[in-house]
């Protein structure tokens, strides 16, 4: 999971102070692993420097430590979509990455089903791809294929899925 | 909780349509089953009335037994049967001091001496022909009788009534002692007709029935697979069909009895046996039939579950049809044996006596009908297989390769049609072995004289030479009669030897030398045989007994019943009656095969239309079941064309393959029969005109069903069903 | 990644505009797509997304409420009844998911009854028929019934029937529908070899993942719309009216 898109998606969808923001992701993501405050910082840091957002001081103060706010450049928007529909190859941690996509593309109002079918074409074509192989292949090979057309299957059944609740997952995303 | 189920299965409108097709059939069947009883009946009465009148017959024994003493107020009668061109007539002449002595089962109250009562169709007949040539043979008419005085609307029956000096000097009089008898079985015609006919009733309605309970089970079945597989029970798919049955019986049962209630006077028009029916005959009394229908709103029901029980097949879907084991070869054990009995008896003609001959036929013909149904299922099997490799359109190869698949149910659904041609076959060939009698003597003694056609003869029992007198002054003023001729007995005590005076002789053509007196004649004129004198000179002082009265006419039809009305007016009738020879038919037990050929065509025609419901059924089951398939063929291109070719082909190769061998072992059968009823001296011939009505009629009912059954595939493969794939 | 080269072929099916209403039910909302010679084709999608119906009204059973088909040369729309029936058996080939063999008949007999209907003769249809099941390697069974074949042998059988008429196009509803994995993929390299060997162009319907990766490329109908595809433009002109994703286009060798 791409924890600086992520932040990114999550500033794009409303400018937020850090200690804001670190809520706004455990309560998308963080179920199991809440990030840690450092990493936010540090990762805020790292978006400024690339001049993806910028920091700007807060009118109202809603009287925790830290006063800053933070907002998305134009150039920070570009890198949200380009990371949200760009397919990632088909990989154990592909999942999480994924829902993040998702979640972020609920917030922005942008077309999440889209970016769930183009992940499933990558998938696919990946699919062909280990189908042609098997043809010819020995035995082993052809097992060893088998093994990952099934773990890809696995996660298009997953993709699948989601794309059949988008509209419960929106409704989630959207009352929070 | 059932209930409600039921209630809940039967909400959509499929369903609905389904139990109405389903009251349809019922309705059919109770329909059937009323006409069929109440014809049943209808000759049942019948009989009863026959049983009246013919107890009155001279020929009858009743009323022997007292003695005539005249004007001792004795009711005194005489029954004949006259003859009016090709009809016979009931004739009762009748003299009484009782106003409505008990002639018949109904009070009938005499007219006065000199006048009559005749049946409708009588007076019908009188009024269309001129009374010299009938109405004056009865008197003056009087009235009609009751239709509780006859056996059958066209019945012609009349009732003449005389004062006692009348009776006793024109007829030879018996006395009426009490009424007629209330038991039925007079005639044994009637009552083995009586026992077919409870037979007829009961099978084909129940056969009826359960074919269309099965039509509901075939649609269920899917749903009954649903149901078993959420855990029902076969009770309780049982019980549901029952349930569902029940508004159908009801409705059913409601219509049939009003269809039967309704076309009731078009079915008393069939003639049975001997005559049509009284409408009344054959309605059904309302009690008797409230129980009846009773009887069969309960039983659908019960049917409906004892077939749903016995069809269940558990869980599997309905795509899985059950293979039929290939039928055995030992199958066609009964129908050899009993083809080969034929042959068999045929040579121990000499050895059997006449019962144990008849008893030998009748378990031949039973093996023969009951071998066509057990070996059918296996001849329809190497049928197919025989025609599977000769055939090359894909609509009979598909055809045929369900005839070989399933040969079971193919052959099933045209058996009753199988049947009925048998039965009705075998009666048509045996009734064209009706004997001609005349043929018979014309064979023994040359050529008959076709004058014959032409007399009337009035036989003489008493003798009285008196009465003989008269009746040749009467008979000889008759227009149209050229002359009469009185035959008598010699009586040298040999007997038998007809002699005529030589005048006679001379008027019959005969050339007498001059000194005979009387020239004797060939006995066997009265069978009809050319008249041709005897060498045998006749001694004129031996007695001569006067004995028929010979009145030798134009030849017209009117002149002859001119002769026989100045006869019967006159009163020289005694106890004789004036007829013609060519017109006596012979008593034969062949003639029963005649009377019987029409209730084996109506027989045939019901069984034949219930067997093609069956066949109609069985064909929308055969599509309801692979409509999954012939939904794809659709698809892949087949057109509907194909598909009704393929569902005609499969059942019309069995059914004309089935109906040609029915027919001819049928006629077989009907050959043997006469062989073995006549001694084996009779031919057979073309069967008539009858059979070809009834094969039509069976081939149109054939026709339809094939037709309703091919309608069913258009539903069964619409775009509709396509969406459902 | 191989596919049919779209430059300079003529596609063999054309679908344009297709719209369908079953009653309130709208099956087909403008589906536009074509089909190659030769290509195998995947449409994927959930169930009652329209598939099956898309598949129909491309074989020219069901009749499109607007919009063309054009088979070849032929626009489906233009023909009378008779004619697509004909069509269809000369031209298609069709295997579903079960129940399409006549249960009555033997394998072989069921190979031989679309070139009986083509008008072959009944002794070279046999020749013809038994050759087509030695290929498919179902040659031992051309006796058997149906019902004593098991599921995989059954769609070799139908496959096979599909094949013998050498069509331009095999339509597959669900072939691997239900059979397990190893039937299904047996069955899937037997009708994806074949077809290709023959240059027999098969439009497979199915929502099985591995069975669609036996196809060239594949689209995804969903609501009746074509809601992505993967592979070569699916159509080659009026791109705007064809699906309604919008705001992206800079991915590789995936476009609406």
């Amino acid at each position: 999971m791409d924890n600086a898109q992520t932040l990114l998606g999550l500033l794009e969808a409303a400018p937020s102070h850090g200690y804001d923001l670190k809520g706004e992701y455990d309560r998308y993501f963080g179920g199991q692993k809440p990030l840690a405050f450092g990493q936010v910082y540090a990762t805020l840091a790292r978006l400024i420097r690339d001049g993806l957002i910028l920091e700007a001081q807060g009118g109202e103060s809603s009287g925790g430590p830290d006063r800053k706010s933070y907002s998305v450049t134009a150039a920070g928007r570009v890198r949200v979509r380009e990371w949200m529909f760009t397919p990632d190859t088909p990989e154990p941690t592909l999942q999480s990455n994924l829902f993040a996509k998702t979640v972020i593309a609920l917030l922005l109002d942008e077309d999440a089903a889209s970016l769930l079918d183009a992940q499933r074409a990558c998938h696919q074509a990946r699919m062909r791809e280990l189908t042609r192989a098997k043809r010819d292949a020995d035995l082993a090979t052809i097992l060893t294929i088998d093994h990952a057309l099934f773990h890809i299957e696995a996660d298009l059944r997953w993709i699948e899925l989601t794309g059949a609740r988008l509209t419960e997952l929106r409704a989630g995303v959207r009352g929070a | 909780m059932r209930l409600s189920l039921a209630l809940v299965l039967t909400q959509d409108r499929r369903s609905r349509v389904r139990i109405l097709g389903i009251a349809a059939g019922i309705a059919i069947g109770v329909m059937l089953l009323l006409l069929l009883w109440g014809g049943y009946r209808g000759l049942e009465s019948r009989s009863e009335r026959w049983d009246a009148i013919s107890r009155i017959e001279m020929s009858s024994l009743t009323g022997t037994l007292e003695e005539v003493e005249p004007g001792t107020g004795q009711t005194l009668v005489a029954g004949n049967i006259d003859r009016h061109r090709e009809a016979d007539i009931q004739r009762i002449d009748v003299s009484s001091p009782e106003g409505a002595p008990p002639l018949f089962h109904v009070p009938v109250t005499l007219p006065q001496p000199g006048e009559f009562l005749a049946s409708p169709a009588l007076a019908k007949r009188i009024a269309e022909y001129s009374p010299l040539e009938l109405g004056v043979r009865f008197g003056t008419l009087a009235g009609t009788l009751p239709d509780g005085a006859l056996p059958t609307p066209d019945a012609l029956v009349a009732v003449v009534a005389h004062n006692e000096t009348d009776m006793l000097m024109r007829f030879s009089p018996r006395v009426l002692i009490g009424g007629p008898s209330g038991e039925f079985g007079g005639m044994p015609v009637y009552s083995f007709v009586a026992v077919l006919g409870a037979l007829a009733v009961a099978a084909p309605v129940l056969l009826l029935i359960a074919i269309v309970a099965d039509l509901g089970q075939a649609s269920r079945r899917e749903r009954t697979a649903t149901l078993r597989l959420l855990g029902a029970s076969r009770g309780t798919v049982a019980h549901l069909a029952a349930l569902e049955m029940i508004p159908a019986a009801l409705v059913g049962v409601l219509l049939g009895a009003a269809g039967a209630w309704l076309t009731a006077p078009l079915f008393s028009l069939v003639p049975v046996i001997d005559g049509t029916f009284f409408t009344s005959d054959i309605r059904v009394p309302l009690a008797q039939q409230i129980v009846v229908l009773a009887l069969v709103a309960a039983l659908v029901p019960l049917i409906a579950a004892l077939r749903a029980h016995r069809t269940d097949r558990g869980v599997l879907p309905s795509g899985a049809v059950l293979p039929e084991p290939v039928p055995s070869f030992w199958r066609l054990v009964p129908l050899v044996l009993g083809l080969l009995g034929i042959p068999a008896i045929l040579m121990m003609n000499s050895i059997l006596s006449s019962i144990t001959y008849w008893l030998a036929m009748f378990i031949v013909l039973t093996l023969i009908c009951a071998g066509l149904i057990i070996a059918g299922p296996y001849l329809t099997y190497v049928l197919g297989r025989v025609l599977r490799r000769g055939v090359t359109s894909a609509a009979n190869v598909i055809a045929v390769g369900r005839t070989v698949r399933v040969p079971r149910a193919t052959f099933r659904a045209v058996s009753g049609l199988v049947i009925a041609l048998f039965l009705v076959s075998m009666f048509q060939i045996a009734m064209t072995a009706r004997v001609d009698p005349r043929a018979e003597m014309r064979e023994v003694y040359g050529a008959d004289s076709p004058v014959w056609a032409g007399v009337v003869q009035l036989e003489n029992h008493s003798g009285d030479a008196t009465l003989a007198e008269r009746r040749r002054e009467v008979m000889s003023e008759v227009s149209g009669v050229k002359f009469v001729v009185d035959v008598y007995d010699l009586d040298d005590g040999f007997g038998g030897q007809p002699v005529v005076s030589a005048a006679d002789a001379r008027l019959l053509g005969l050339n007498p030398k001059p000194a005979q007196e009387f020239v004797m004649l060939n006995p066997t004129i009265t069978a009809g045989v050319a008249i041709h004198a005897e060498d045998t000179p006749v001694d004129p002082n031996v007695p001569r007994i006067p004995r028929n009265s010979l009145a030798f006419t134009d030849g017209s039809a009117e002149a002859i019943e001119r002769t026989r009305t100045a006869v019967w007016a006159l009163g020289l009738t005694a106890d004789a009656v004036p007829y013609v020879l060519t017109e006596r038919e012979y008593g034969d037990q062949l003639g029963y095969f005649a009377r019987f050929s029409t209730l084996a065509s109506i027989g045939a025609i019901v069984a034949g239309g219930i067997s093609m419901l069956a066949l109609a059924v069985a064909t929308i089951i055969g599509v309801l079941d692979r409509r999954e398939v012939f939904t794809r063929l659709r698809l892949m291109g087949v057109r509907a064309g194909t598909l009704r070719r393929i569902i005609l082909a499969e059942n019309v190769i069995p059914l004309i393959a089935m109906s040609l061998l029915a027919a001819l072992v049928g006629m077989f059968a009907g050959w043997a029969v006469i062989r073995v009823f006549s001694g084996g001296n009779r031919q057979v011939g073309l069967p008539g005109e009858e059979y070809a009505i009834t094969l039509l009629v069976l081939a149109s009912f054939a026709a339809l069903a094939l037709g309703l059954a091919l309608f069913s595939v258009r539903g069964a493969t619409t775009n509709a069903r396509l969406r459902e794939e | 990644m191989s596919t049919p080269d779209a430059q300079g072929t003529q596609p063999l099916i054309r679908a344009r505009d297709l719209v369908l209403n079953f009653g309130q039910t709208q099956a087909l909302r403008g589906i536009s797509l074509d089909v190659y010679p030769g290509e195998v084709l995947a449409v994927m999608g959930p169930s009652g997304s329209g598939k099956s119906t898309l598949l129909h009204t491309l074989a020219g059973v069901l009749v499109p409420d607007s919009g063309t088909v054009r088979i070849g040369t032929r626009v489906l729309g233009e023909l009378d009844q008779a004619t697509r029936d004909d069509l269809r058996l000369r031209e298609c080939g069709f295997v579903f998911q079960s129940g399409q063999l006549l249960p009555d008949l033997g394998a072989l007999d069921n190979v031989t009854i679309p070139l009986l209907l083509a008008g072959v003769r009944r002794r070279e249809a046999i020749d013809r028929g038994r050759a087509e099941l030695d290929r498919l390697g179902v040659g031992q069974y051309g006796a058997r019934y149906p019902a004593e074949l098991s599921g995989g042998q059954a769609q070799r059988v139908a496959i096979a029937r599909a094949l013998v008429t050498r069509p331009r196009v095999l339509f597959a509803d669900e072939p691997t529908g239900a059979l397990d994995s190893l039937s299904a993929e047996t069955t899937m390299v037997a009708l994806t070899d074949l077809a290709r060997a023959d240059g027999t162009a098969v439009v497979l319907v199915t929502h099985d993942a591995r069975t669609a990766a036996y196809a060239d490329r594949e689209i995804i109908v969903r609501d009746g719309r074509i809601s992505a595809g993967i592979g070569v433009p699916l159509v080659d002109e009026n791109p705007a009216d064809a699906g309604t994703t919008a705001g992206f286009s800079a991915h590789p060798g995936f476009s609406r």
